[in-house]
Parts: C-alpha cells; structure tokens; sequence
C-alpha cells in the first residue's frame, strides 16, 4: 500500500512538472512494478501493453467516431443546427445562449468528444452572440458547458473506454446516456433562464429572426439520420460499435461531400487531425495500462474493497464518498486519465455494493449506471477551475476573452450539473430504464 | 545561427521533417480509409451476400495498431499530449527551465525505452513464428512498426524540447 502511495504522489510531482501524463503513468507504473518485484518484469509488462494495446478490435470504434465528428465538422452541420435553434428560441431573453446549447447537444449526437464541441460550436455560436451583445462570460459559458454534452450523448469516446475497463456492453452505455444528455440540455436552459433572469444585463431580450435555409433543415435532417442509424443499428443488434462507427464516418463523408464544403486539403486535415488525436489517446491508454498493473499488483483495490466492506455503510454513502473523491480529482486531472486510473480501483467496489431490491440488484446495470455518473461528473471535470480543458479549448479559440470571464461564466452551469448529478443518483431508473 | 554554405544541415533537417510528416499522414489517411472500407464492405457482404469477408475483425485489429503507431511521431512533433499546465502561472524562471528540461529527458528516455522493449517483443515473436489466427500474417511486423514509431517518436521529442526550452529562455 504505501509503494501505492508513493506512486500517486510521484505521478502528481511528474504532472506537475509538465511531464505528459502518458509519460508520467508510464514512469511511475515501471518503477513501481520494478520495486514491487524486478525489473525484467517491469519492462516485459510495458513492452507488452504498448504492443497489445492498439491490437483491439472494440477500441477501433475510436478513431472512425473521431473522424466522423471531424467530417461533420467540415460539413457545416453545426451551423445548420445553431440556425435552427436560433429560430426556434430568439424570442427569449438569453435565446441564443439556449440556442447554443441546444445545438452543442445535437452536434453531441453525432461527437464523442467535448473538446471537439465546444471547439466547433465556439467558432459557430460566439460570433452570432457577440453580434447580439450577449455578455462574453454567458456566451462563453454556454458553450463550454454545452460542449460537455459530447462525452454523455453517444456517441462517446469516454463511454467506450468505460466499457473496455469494466467490459460493460457498449450499445447499453450508449443507450443509457439519453436521457441524463437529454436532461442535461434542460439543466442548462434553465440555468440560462435563472441567470438572465436575475441578471438581465447578460443578454439582450429581443434577436433579429433569421430564415432558414434549405440547407439547414437537410444539416438537422442529416444529424438526426446519423444518429438515429447508428442507435438502432447498435441496440438493435444489426451492427457492432466498430461497424456503426464505419458506416457513420462514411456517411459522414457523403455529408460533408454534399454540402459543397470538401476539398483535398481539408479532407487531408481531417483525417491527419483524427489520426493524432487517436495516438494522443492511446498514449494514455498504454500509460494507465501500466500503471493500473503497478496500482492492482499493490493490492489497492483489494485493501479498498476490503476496507469499505469492513466500515458496513450504507451502499449509497459509499456513491456519495466517490462522488465527491471524483469531483477533487477532476479538478486536478486531465479527465481521460482521471477515468483510466480511477474506474479500475473503484468499479470492483461499485458492483459489490447492496442497493437493495430494486433496479440495481443486477451488478450490470449498478456497473452501467456508475458509468454514467461517472461521466456527467467528468463533464463537472471539464469546466471546473483550475484545469476545465473545455474552457481552455474555447480560451485557444476566443483569445481575446480572459479565463476569469470564462470561469466566471460557468458558475451557473456548474451548479445545474450539480443537481443533475444528484437526481441521477438519486434515481438510476433515469440511466436504465431504456434498456 | 549564420546562414551560408557550411550550415546547410537545418534546412536539411525541415526538408526531412516535412517529408516525414507528408508520408506519416498520408500513411494514417490510407490506413483509415481502409478501416472505414474494410468494415462498410464486410457489413454489406454479410447482410446482402451473407457471406463476410474473412479476417475483416483481426485485420480491423492490425490497422488500429497500424494507424496508432503511425500517427504517434506526428502526435509527439505537433506537442499535442496532454499535459496539465498547473505550474503556469509561477514566477520563477528557474524552476520552469528545470521542469522543461526534466519534461523533455523523461520523454523522450521513455519513448527509447518502449522502442527497445518493442523490438524486443518483435523479435520473440519472430523467434516463436506467431502469426495471426484467420489470415497467418505474422505478428512481429507490428512489433517492428511500434518499436521504429517510438525511436521516431523519441528523436522528435528531442527537437521539441529543444523548440520550447528556446521559447522559454
């Protein structure tokens, strides 16, 4: 146990060094295995996760959902459904933040990542609200909350490396993020709506409809297809991730072919962009790989195990304890590795805990109801100070708004995830019941 | 730095780097294209033929290792791993340069290190003839693309730290 601690304050001392977090977990996994038993094991572990790793089938859903959101991103659909949403909601007061999120919602449907949209829908939204005059830190705020949604709404990257840790079904994680997604836009519509409404100042009461084009309602029509293909092709059993996945970025091309937006060199730059951003991810993979051998082989979710089951509280009291250890983390992890070395500590725990009768007296939907909370409270992860990435991605777009607007423009969404998160646990049927 | 006839080794080097890169990314492009191909025509073998294409599910396999290791010498060049800027707001010089340079060298010593253990494991594989279940392609060759991926990988980490130590100092 204490080799298990030294460990994580070491990872922490690497990280804040500005060692790549793939880097440190690589480190700190071989040292620690090393001390714990030789090295010639050490680097036969590490050279084993580095090869066996990317030799996965379910993790090739990965790059083609990542290059599906790119494609999506060339055609111009995120402008199709901020457009829409625009109409739809301009005669609120604060319609257009709404319209934001609404259209980072549906851009979620296509995405499995938040930082790609918040990325898109920031280059989208901000220029129509500033031109409305909205205040930078509620427009900036909407759509860094917004773009959360991407990991929740499938499809998700997060979701899928869930299912690879806990070996939980993909197509049931999916499933299961609609409704707490669908919940999550109404959350933050109405932290919209609270916030302008004591601070009417943020956002002006009145915007100038705009027609739609033709173009928009194919751009809806198209996301909506998307979707509604690779849902029902995964629950329904016709395709497997890795085949939804394929046919959506194919699809996805036509879509992007159609809209006129496509050429060699952007085509190019979408797929070198997906292709950097897979290695980006296996890195870490392979890094928690590592790692999490060092962390098991120290006994930690044993001694864990162990320990909780010798306090006999209540099922729920332990949920809340994670929850709140998960909320501090996320505030001083990177999210991905946050998941990847804490899921396998905790997910044994999860599942051997008693909720009693109801819904959860199955351990595979405790397993596939923790994913989900475990996700919303990474989309807290990611708009919380000091590391938020989803804030930091929107900084590197909008350079000229301060981070301390941003933040301060998170405030409110930050508290409807936070009552989200409580009714998500407080009613799993919320998460399961479209399974 | 003086231009001239005796220095011709940086421009050099940029050429190299961007026909690297050029080849690495259309490599990645290809790879992917075949990802998305492969699965599109094994779903529509099997549902209008029903007969899929054997091997689709390990040859799925070998190209996500394929694209990963191609694509991890273009992920390092581009700086794009994440790391966590909490120390960024500190004043003092010193202790920055100090965590870039023992950023840089744990980097890039940990990329040479995967490199050989790779190799290592590329040659047992070689030694232990193991192929692939469907379609017998031999194993090692991925094991030989991760450990020349990593090598790479790690001489990129080298000029990237050097860039960024310059930028700071």
């Amino acid at each position: 146990m204490l080799e298990a601690l030294i460990g994580f304050v070491a990872l922490f001392a690497l990280v804040l060094l500005r060692v790549p977090i793939a880097i440190a977990m690589i480190v700190v996994g071989t040292v620690g295995f090393a001390a714990l038993r030789n090295w010639n094991a050490a680097l036969n572990l590490l050279g084993n996760a580095a090869f066996d790793t990317g030799l996965s089938y379910t993790l090739s859903v990965i790059p083609l959902f990542i290059l599906m959101g790119n494609l999506l991103t060339i055609s111009g659909v995120s402008q199709s459904l901020f457009s829409t949403a625009h109409r739809m909601l301009h005669r609120m007061r604060g319609g257009l933040a709404m319209a934001s999120i609404v259209a980072c919602g549906g851009f979620s449907a296509v995405c499995g990542s938040s930082l790609a949209t918040a990325a898109t829908m920031s280059k989208v939204a901000m220029p129509s609200m500033r031109k409305a005059g909205y205040a930078d830190s509620l427009a900036t705020g909407s759509i860094a909350a917004g773009g959360t949604l991407g990991i929740l709404i499938p499809p998700s990257v997060i979701l899928i490396i869930y299912g690879l840790l806990t070996e939980a079904d993909i197509g049931k994680l999916f499933i299961a993020g609609i409704i707490p997604g669908l919940l999550g836009v109404l959350f933050y519509l109405a932290a919209v709506y609270v916030t302008v409404l004591l601070k009417p100042g943020l956002a002006p009461s009145e915007h100038e409809d705009i027609p739609l084009e033709k173009k928009d309602l194919w751009g809806v029509l198209a996301v909506v297809g998307l979707f509604a293909i690779i849902m029902i092709g995964i629950y329904g059993g016709f395709f497997t991730p890795t085949e939804a996945a394929a046919i959506g970025a194919a699809t996805a091309l036509v879509i992007a072919f159609a809209s006129g937006g496509l050429s060699w060199q952007r085509l190019f730059t979408a797929g070198l962009n997906c292709a950097r951003t897979t290695a980006m991810i296996f890195a870490i993979i392979i890094g928690a790989e590592v790692f999490s051998n060092f962390i098991s082989y120290a006994g930690v979710p044993d001694a864990l195990l162990t320990f909780v089951q010798s306090l006999d509280v209540n099922a729920y009291v332990v949920m809340l304890v994670l929850v709140l250890i998960y909320i501090v983390l996320g505030a001083v992890l990177e999210s991905l590795s946050m998941i990847l070395l804490t899921v396998p500590v905790f997910f044994p725990l999860v599942t051997s805990l008693d909720f009693g009768t109801g819904i959860l007296s199955d351990p595979e939907m405790v397993l596939i109801w923790f994913g989900i909370v475990v996700v919303v409270v990474t989309e807290i992860s990611l708009i919380s100070p000091p590391i938020g990435l989803n804030v930091f991605v929107l900084r590197s777009v909008l350079t000229d708004v301060p981070l301390r607007t941003m933040f301060a423009g998170i405030v409110p969404f930050w508290i409807a995830d936070i009552f989200r998160l409580a009714l998500l646990i407080a009613v799993p049927a919320l998460s399961l019941i479209l399974i | 730095m003086t231009p001239g006839a005796q220095t011709p080794a940086p421009g050099r080097i940029a050429k190299i780097r961007r026909g690297a890169t050029f080849l690495l990314g259309f490599a990645c492009i290809l790879v992917l294209a075949a990802m998305i191909g492969l699965t599109c025509v094994d779903v529509v073998a099997r549902y209008v033929f029903n007969s899929p294409v054997s091997g689709a599910y390990e040859l799925t396999q070998l190209l996500l290792a394929s694209l990963i290791f191609l694509a991890l010498p273009l992920t390092t060049a581009a700086g794009e791993h994440i790391e966590v800027e909490l120390l960024d707001g500190l004043k003092s010089v010193l202790l920055k340069r100090f965590g870039t340079i023992a950023a840089g060298v744990t980097t890039v010593v940990v990329f040479a290190i995967v490199a050989m253990e790779l190799l290592e494991h590329a040659e047992k594989l070689q030694r232990r003839e193991q192929v692939t279940d469907s379609l017998s392609i031999p194993l090692y060759l991925i094991g030989w693309l991760g450990a020349a991926s990593f090598a790479i990988s790690a001489i990129t980490a080298i000029f990237w730290s050097l860039k960024r130590f310059q930028k700071k100092a």
